[in-house]
């Protein structure tokens, strides 16, 4: 099923993904490439807009020699989540209002 | 095309960006190719789609969140404009989707460029009649006075409007474009996620 994403549903999944753990750019697509067929490079704009508006936070730790860049939720984030949560619900339940109820008619 | 190059065209094409903004995208881009390794890199160079494309959503970006901070002049919301279609079209966005936003910002420009144009050839219009009668008016305070009088307050009152219409349409430009550039962005913003698959 192809769905049009508004560019919110992918900074909630974003968000939801580093709820869990701080992660880093390249895992972090490739979790969220598991459930959504989004380009490799999709997730960068997301992250810095997150990042930009205080949800995220970007810390870098050494690994093999080289740099990890990882992003951590922050307290305004876990919020936004909170926030992004509440409207899937609203969201959810229009759309199976329709799908599985139908439209009724007087 | 191989990672090197990749990264070059990349870096050239970010350029207009501050270099925090270009240093931060580098960064993340090295280190993709980094933690994917040496033997995904041609299928992750397949997967990142063009250099170009990548930068002219940044540059977006960019442009779209400096728009809501700071208040833009005329010339910066024009190329804000661009920026953000040429974004549009490079992204995961329906084709048909860029081509309506195009063609509504077209239909912005042609409509504000005939107001102003109206409204330009109206005001000199005014200006250059006024002014005419306006001396003919001087002259004729010497003769009939009465006569004068109307003529030169008529002609003042021409002069008057013809400023405020010149007036209106510095307001026009100065209010329109933003206006459309805002429209344009918000656009942008709802449309930004693109298609998914799941």
């Amino acid at each position: 099923m192809a769905i049009q994403l508004g560019g919110n549903l992918l900074e909630a999944c974003v968000l939801a993904v580093v709820r869990n753990e701080d992660v880093y750019g390249y895992r972090l697509t490739q979790e969220v490439r598991e459930a959504l067929d989004i380009s490799e490079s999709t997730l960068y704009p997301v992250l810095r807009r997150l990042q930009k508006e205080g949800y995220l936070h970007a810390y870098d730790e050494p690994y093999q020699g080289r740099n990890r860049r990882y992003y951590q939720i922050t307290e305004l984030g876990h919020q936004k989540y909170e926030e992004f949560l509440k409207e899937w619900d609203v969201y959810k339940k229009k759309v199976d209002h329709i799908l599985v109820g139908g439209v009724e008619h007087e | 095309m191989n990672r090197e190059l990749f990264m070059r065209e990349l870096a050239g094409r970010l350029s207009r960006l501050p270099e925090e903004e270009r240093l931060a995208a580098m960064q993340y881009y090295e280190e993709y190719f980094d933690e994917a390794g040496p033997d995904r890199e041609e299928e992750v160079i397949r997967g990142l789609g063009s250099p170009s494309d990548i930068a002219k959503q940044l540059l977006a970006e960019f442009v779209v969140k400096e728009a809501e901070v700071k208040p833009m002049k005329p010339k910066q919301s024009f190329q804000a404009v661009w920026i953000v279609i040429a974004a549009l079209f490079a992204g995961p966005i329906a084709l048909p989707l860029a081509f309506v936003v195009a063609i509504l910002v077209f239909a912005g420009f042609v409509t504000i460029g005939s107001l102003v144009f109206a409204g330009v050839i109206t005001a000199v219009a005014l200006l250059g009649a006024a002014s005419i009668v306006l001396v003919v008016g001087i002259k004729m305070l010497f003769i009939q006075p009465a006569t004068g009088l109307v003529m030169v307050g008529g002609c003042l009152a021409l002069i008057g409007v013809g400023l405020l219409v010149g007036l209106l349409m510095y307001i026009v430009i100065g209010k329109g474009l933003p206006m459309i550039a805002k429209g344009v962005i918000s656009l942008f913003n709802r449309l930004k996620g693109g298609t998914a698959t799941c």
